[in-house]
């Protein structure tokens, strides 16, 4: 499938990525070919199904393309940041497949998630979701994975998700520090 | 390293990273975050496992029919804005038209402009076909598709302008309309000059430019603020 120019490939994707600000599509073809298995991944398991799937990969590749000039390396990494892109686009396209509180999220930063589900369908999805826990969230004790999950896959807020499991608002929030922290250390011991 | 002071964070920062706090809560860990270097180190770290999550899924290829979508989208947007050069230079390279095939409807919107202006654009009160002398208007051509029944015109007074329309829709929430400059194949600049309209969709800002050193003169809806590339086709495009 590729006709990139072998020049383009052999780029870093922050290099790349000067060249899509310039509208240069060989090169974003690039970048899509790197990260566009790791981005339908994502929005499978966030949408669960292939046609949504690729409906939120062509509207997060464009919105990628359309805004790369506003990509900042500093910022950190090309398939962070597509990957963020995909993960937002993905939980807006959930909320509305599931008739969620339309309150799309037009700001691709790393936060700003704001879900409303109330209705057992969407918790019914929730919850059918987190019986797909794969590898790093499986090193999480139970309470811990359930929010994190409900969270950054099913785009619940946390006091939703207090709702959602009848627990404290504080409670929710501990378990979503002491689950990511656990999982940073995990990492850390991996790389050590 | 110190503690932050402002116990509110302890647990606040994960669920940020998580994307779980509501909008308000989310801009008051932001403007946190830009003043708290305990924080905002926390918050680093905790953006790694957050990072972690986001490929922590099973495998799922993605079919060869999403990628030539995609491609052609892109392409399409690149020709688009590499079609839209002066008169004189199109001229010659029709080929810069092939996108004129695709479907996608704003697309087809810019190919009822990109027409127009392969017809020719129009000077009043300069006089056709001579140099424009002192102030003189420039009937710009408005993308039918995006804005049925509107008008836009240059005032161009010595190397200054002012753009006015009429007619144009509200550029939508959040957004506005923001002029860009093009010169022959270079990518259009973006400018400062950022305006809306009036519930008529009348509208007008000062061109911030010596418009005898430029060939094009756009607008696009944007978001607010402004962007630094076109996300959209333009809406207007007046001929220098």
């Amino acid at each position: 499938m590729s006709h990139h120019p072998d020049r383009l490939s052999r780029l870093a994707d922050e290099e790349l990525m000067t060249l899509v600000a310039a509208l240069d599509a060989d090169a974003f073809e690039v970048i899509y070919d790197r990260h566009s298995g790791a981005a339908f991944a994502l929005a499978f398991r966030i949408s669960g199904s292939r046609p949504a799937a690729d409906d939120v990969c062509q509207e997060a590749f464009m919105a990628a393309w359309r805004s790369a000039g506003r990509f900042d390396a500093r910022a950190g990494s090309v398939r962070g940041w597509l990957l963020t892109i995909v993960h937002n686009r993905a939980i807006d396209h959930l909320r509305r497949a599931t008739r969620l509180r339309d309150r799309t999220i037009a700001d691709d930063s790393a936060a700003e998630r704001v879900a409303a589900p109330d209705d057992t369908e969407a918790a019914a999805i929730a919850l059918h979701a987190s019986a797909e826990a794969a590898g790093l969230l499986e090193r999480l004790p139970d309470d811990q994975r359930r929010v994190v999950e409900l969270s950054f896959f099913s785009g619940y807020s946390h006091s939703e998700i207090a709702g959602l499991l009848e627990l404290p608002l504080g409670t929710v929030k501990t378990r979503m520090r002491m689950g990511l922290e656990k999982l940073r250390r995990h990492l850390q011991e991996a790389t050590a | 390293m110190m503690p932050c002071p402002d116990p509110r964070f302890d647990d606040l920062l994960a669920a940020y990273a998580l994307g779980a706090c509501p909008p308000e809560e989310a801009a008051l860990v932001r403007d946190h975050l830009d003043g708290c270097t305990v924080c905002a180190a926390t918050f680093a770290d905790l953006s790694v496992a957050r990072e972690a999550l986001l490929v922590d899924v099973p495998a799922q290829a993605p079919s060869d029919a999403l990628k030539l979508r995609i491609m052609d989208g892109v392409r399409a947007e690149a020709e688009l804005f590499g079609a839209a050069k002066p008169v004189r230079e199109r001229a010659s390279q029709p080929s810069r038209f092939a996108w004129l095939r695709l479907p996608t409807p704003a697309l087809a919107g810019a190919a009822a402009l990109l027409i127009a202006l392969a017809v020719g654009i129009s000077q009043i009160g300069g006089g056709s076909g001579g140099p424009a002398r002192g102030s003189h208007t420039v009937t710009a051509h408005v993308d039918a598709a995006q804005a049925p029944g509107a008008s836009a015109h240059l005032v161009v007074d010595g190397t200054r302008a002012r753009l006015v329309v009429r007619g144009l829709p509200d550029p939508g929430r959040g957004r506005v309309y923001e002029v860009w400059l093009r010169n022959g194949d270079q990518l259009p600049r973006p400018t400062s000059a950022l305006f809306s309209v009036s519930r008529s969709g009348t509208g007008q800002t000062s061109v911030p430019a010596d418009v005898t050193q430029i060939d094009q003169v756009l607008v696009t809806s944007e978001p607010a603020g402004g962007s630094t590339k076109p996300s959209r086709v333009p809406v207007v495009i007046a001929d220098v």
